[in-house]
């Protein structure tokens, strides 16, 4: 048996479709269901369903052996886990974004973000000081209420930063979904996990 | 003089009820169960030959970051004393090399020592945590000595009564970088790892011939002093390592003559929650 932690939406969709291909079935859909573990009708695989932020938690600490997780998160977190594939899917980009285009950062602005770590690691290798503050969500209201001059934030399509009147400024890392794992529990279910990745890559 | 009022922030009144960083107390209840297992492991060591030392809790930084340059700043737990930068021990393994170097510099044959004691690091969000560990060092030259460890280890392993751990052991010379398999596939593990394997991998698997002795490429252990094999022992149970060890020939140089050696240490930490 092995325990994949994935994140309830868009990511779960596409994971359950690519394990789909692979014969692993559920008993009912598995992107409706509002049961948090769900085991296949051959009980080879459990699905773990969890916040997008807790995929990594759950896999380093050994409650999943496997977990699909945005790269922007790990990126974030830095968790021990072993990176095994990038899956192609769930493209998206970590921007820069304020109220003004061609707008250059001035020093000892705030900047809102779900990303502390590396929007201060990108504000460093820019030489320039600014004040980050960390929100759960809703980023984009943060220039237009004052909170903040500038967001750091995930965006798929833009639409939304436009939606807020945001432009954005640059990108500071291009995200896909990648399959994740446990390094201790990849030892135990080796060939097991060798196995599924061989047969995933090809999907791809 | 500074009095406790004039303390509000940490380590002030304010505190008074908490212990600094992931630091923790130990119970009267705890104190028995951890040493109950603890005299087991030691017993097992000490049956085997090896003689327990200790070394201070505290060392110079210079000392500790001359060893073991991938620790400085990262992970110390650093103080100032006088003129001094110091460092509450990362390790066990230096300090002893530096004892070995000190006081048995003239002792010939090989130098069986074990320890047990806390070690202090700093965790990912730089708060400092204390590591209970227990461990071995076999110094000097000595037929099968990496064998001989890790037989040892699963010596402790027995008297536990542990039975479903796992050592994967790799080399330094063959091994994955990092964790990230993407684009290299996961690294071999079992007969497939000691195809093109440096010659000391290959000979501890078939001397030690235990099906839970497994060779992996994908061991890695940020310690810059090792040079031979490294293993790292597991349980289903618990998600993390429970204990790690390698052959470090050339740090004995660094404090004495030059002795070629190998050693295991045991998470305390991960065993007692293992065995509860």
């Amino acid at each position: 048996m092995i325990r994949v932690a994935v994140a309830k939406g868009y990511l779960l969709g596409k994971t359950a479709e690519i394990f789909a291909q692979l014969g692993v079935q559920f008993a009912e859909p598995i992107t409706e269901t509002r049961q948090l573990q769900i085991t296949d009708t051959s009980g080879r695989y459990t699905f773990i369903l969890v916040r997008p932020w807790d995929v990594p938690v759950f896999v380093a600490n050994g409650a999943a052996d496997i977990g699909v997780v945005g790269e922007d998160v790990l990126a974030e977190q830095q968790p021990n886990v072993a990176r095994l594939l990038d899956l192609r899917f769930g493209d998206c980009q970590l921007v820069l974004a304020g109220l003004h285009p061609s707008d250059a950062v001035k020093p000892y602005s705030r900047v809102a973000t779900k990303y502390p770590r590396l929007t201060e690691a990108y504000f460093q290798t820019k030489h320039c000081p600014v004040s980050v503050l960390k929100l759960y969500g809703s980023i984009e209201s943060a220039p237009v209420t004052g909170l903040a001059e500038y967001i750091v934030d995930l965006t798929a399509t833009g639409a939304t930063l436009k939606a807020n009147g945001l432009h954005c400024l640059d990108t500071l890392l291009e995200s896909t979904a990648l399959l994740i794992a446990n390094p201790v529990r990849l030892r135990f279910l080796h060939s097991d996990i060798d196995a599924l990745v061989a047969r995933i890559s090809p999907l791809l | 003089m500074l009095s406790g009022d004039d303390y509000t922030g940490e380590g002030g009144r304010g505190d008074a009820m908490i212990t600094p960083g992931e630091l923790q107390d130990i119970t009267p209840v705890q104190w028995d169960q951890q040493q109950a297992v603890q005299s087991i492991i030691l017993d097992t060591l000490r049956a085997h030959g090896y003689q327990p030392v200790s070394t201070p809790l505290l060392e110079y930084a210079s000392m500790i970051v001359n060893a073991m340059p991938n620790a400085r700043n990262r992970s110390l737990v650093q103080l100032v004393d006088r003129d001094h930068i110091m460092v509450l021990r990362p390790d066990h393994t230096v300090p002893i090399a530096r004892l070995v170097g000190m006081h048995m510099r003239n002792k010939t044959g090989p130098i069986k020592l074990c320890y047990v004691g806390p070690i202090y690091y700093r965790d990912d969000a730089g708060a400092c945590v204390e590591q209970s560990q227990i461990g071995v060092e076999l110094i000097g030259e000595s037929p099968d000595a990496d064998a001989d460890v890790l037989r040892l280890l699963t010596h402790v392993f027995d008297a536990l009564q542990l039975s479903d751990w796992l050592i994967d052991v790799g080399h330094v010379d063959a091994m994955a970088s990092g964790l990230d398999y993407r684009y290299s596939g996961i690294p071999a593990r079992g007969a497939a790892a000691l195809t093109d394997a440096p010659e000391a991998l290959q000979s501890v698997i078939q001397t030690c011939d235990h099906p839970q002795i497994v060779p992996n490429r994908a061991v890695v252990n940020d310690v810059t002093y090792y040079t031979g094999i490294v293993f790292e022992a597991t349980v289903p149970a618990w998600g993390g390592v429970i204990a790690t060890g390698g052959r470090y020939d050339g740090l004995l140089a660094q404090f004495g003559p030059d002795r070629p050696a190998v050693g295991f240490c045991l998470n305390m930490n991960a065993i007692m929650a293992v065995l509860s």
